[in-house]
């Protein structure tokens, strides 16, 4: 008998083969005695497990034993208390509490945006320019006084110097 | 199964009702119904005391957690043994990961040493004591390897489907199979043993 014969038998053993399958494999056990002697075998190592399973008790009293699962189930609990108030609970309820003053401040802002007058609209430029290069710096720091200035000016050819910065005490 | 037909067969659904309204008294009275079978299956899958109470208690909690979804389309000890077994599934795997391959699985990817013994043709159980019997089915329990030994369980004590502890222990019907099988004919072999002593 080869390895898929003998896992036939045992799913005959266990039901777990029906129809042609199942009377092909009977018919084997029927007629050839090693076929035969592994399905008794099989019956028997199965009967006698199901007859021999261990019974176990506790090997601790069952007040301790459940004082602890009880403790567990607590420690989880908060475990997901916490984590559910460090996390979106937290901002959700914020949310749910400022709801209408977050609402209301859209809708102003979105009216704003529709209905003010040009001039109201905030100014995009068609393009970004980088000014940095054409802006140039001078210091003056007196000591004495205690007092530095800042000159912040507009380097272009057609730009006019500008003071802009305010005196910086020390 | 047996035996649990010689004890009175309580009703856990009013029980299991109230915990799933969050109350913990009936809970903790299921705990106390059941503990003993929960434990008992923890052990003989992981064979140690100390992580049999661990794992069982695990399933108690996780229980609780998901009460509310036990439908009572089975028992609540076979939704609870279910629990049980798939901790106990996801501690051994952790282990297996942890130690070496072992020898069993070597001879089960060859063929096996138990393929090639002659098949027992004499009942060693004839006439033995139930107690006497446990302990013999236990102590060979012992010696098969943790795949033999959890697919024996699943099949043998949860009466489970191939296809089912396959899906379970996430391997091919072909592998269950034939884990089944070698762990069949070991304990043919161990039980033969026993008989052998007695003469």
């Amino acid at each position: 008998m080869n390895l898929k014969q003998q896992l036939e038998i045992q799913a005959l053993v266990d039901g777990e083969l029906a129809g042609q399958d199942a009377t092909r494999v009977r018919a084997t056990v029927a007629n050839d005695q090693q076929a035969r002697e592994l399905f008794e075998e099989l019956s028997l190592v199965k009967a006698a497990l199901v007859e021999g399973e261990t019974t176990l008790a506790m090997p601790e009293p069952p007040d301790f034993y459940f004082c602890q699962i009880r403790r567990r189930i607590e420690a989880e609990d908060r475990t997901t208390s916490t984590v559910r108030g460090a996390g979106s609970g937290t901002v959700w309820n914020w949310l749910r509490g400022h709801l209408g003053t977050v609402a209301g401040t859209a809708a102003v802002v979105a009216a704003l945006g529709l209905f003010a007058p040009a001039y109201f609209r905030p100014y995009v430029p068609g393009e970004l320019t980088d000014s940095e290069g054409e802006m140039s710096a001078m210091t003056y720091r007196s000591e004495k006084a205690s007092l530095t200035i800042v000159y912040l000016f507009d380097s272009a050819p057609s730009g006019e110097e500008q003071p802009v910065a305010e005196p910086l005490e020390k | 199964m047996s035996k649990e037909s010689d004890k009175p067969v309580l009703d856990d659904k009013p029980l299991v009702k109230a915990a799933q309204r969050g109350e913990m008294a009936p809970f903790e009275e299921l705990v106390s119904r059941h503990r003993d079978k929960i434990y008992a299956r923890a052990f003989s899958m992981v064979r140690n005391e100390e992580e049999a109470l661990d794992l069982s208690q695990d399933a108690w909690v996780k229980a609780w957690q998901r009460i509310i979804q036990f439908q009572g389309d089975s028992s609540f000890a076979t939704w609870m043994t279910r629990i049980v077994i798939n901790l106990c599934l996801d501690h051994l795997r952790k282990q297996k990961r942890m130690r070496a391959e072992s020898i069993e699985n070597l001879e089960e990817e060859s063929g096996g040493v138990e393929r090639q013994m002659p098949v027992v043709t004499i009942n060693p159980t004839a006439g033995m004591e139930k107690t006497e019997l446990r302990k013999r089915i236990d102590e060979a329990m012992e010696k098969l390897s943790v795949e033999h030994r959890t697919v024996l369980i699943m099949h043998e004590f949860e009466e489970l489907e191939y296809k089912e502890i396959a899906k379970r222990m996430g391997c091919s019907i072909g592998t269950i199979m034939s884990r089944l099988f070698y762990a069949r004919r070991r304990m043919a072999v161990l039980m033969a043993g026993w008989k052998r002593e007695n003469s």
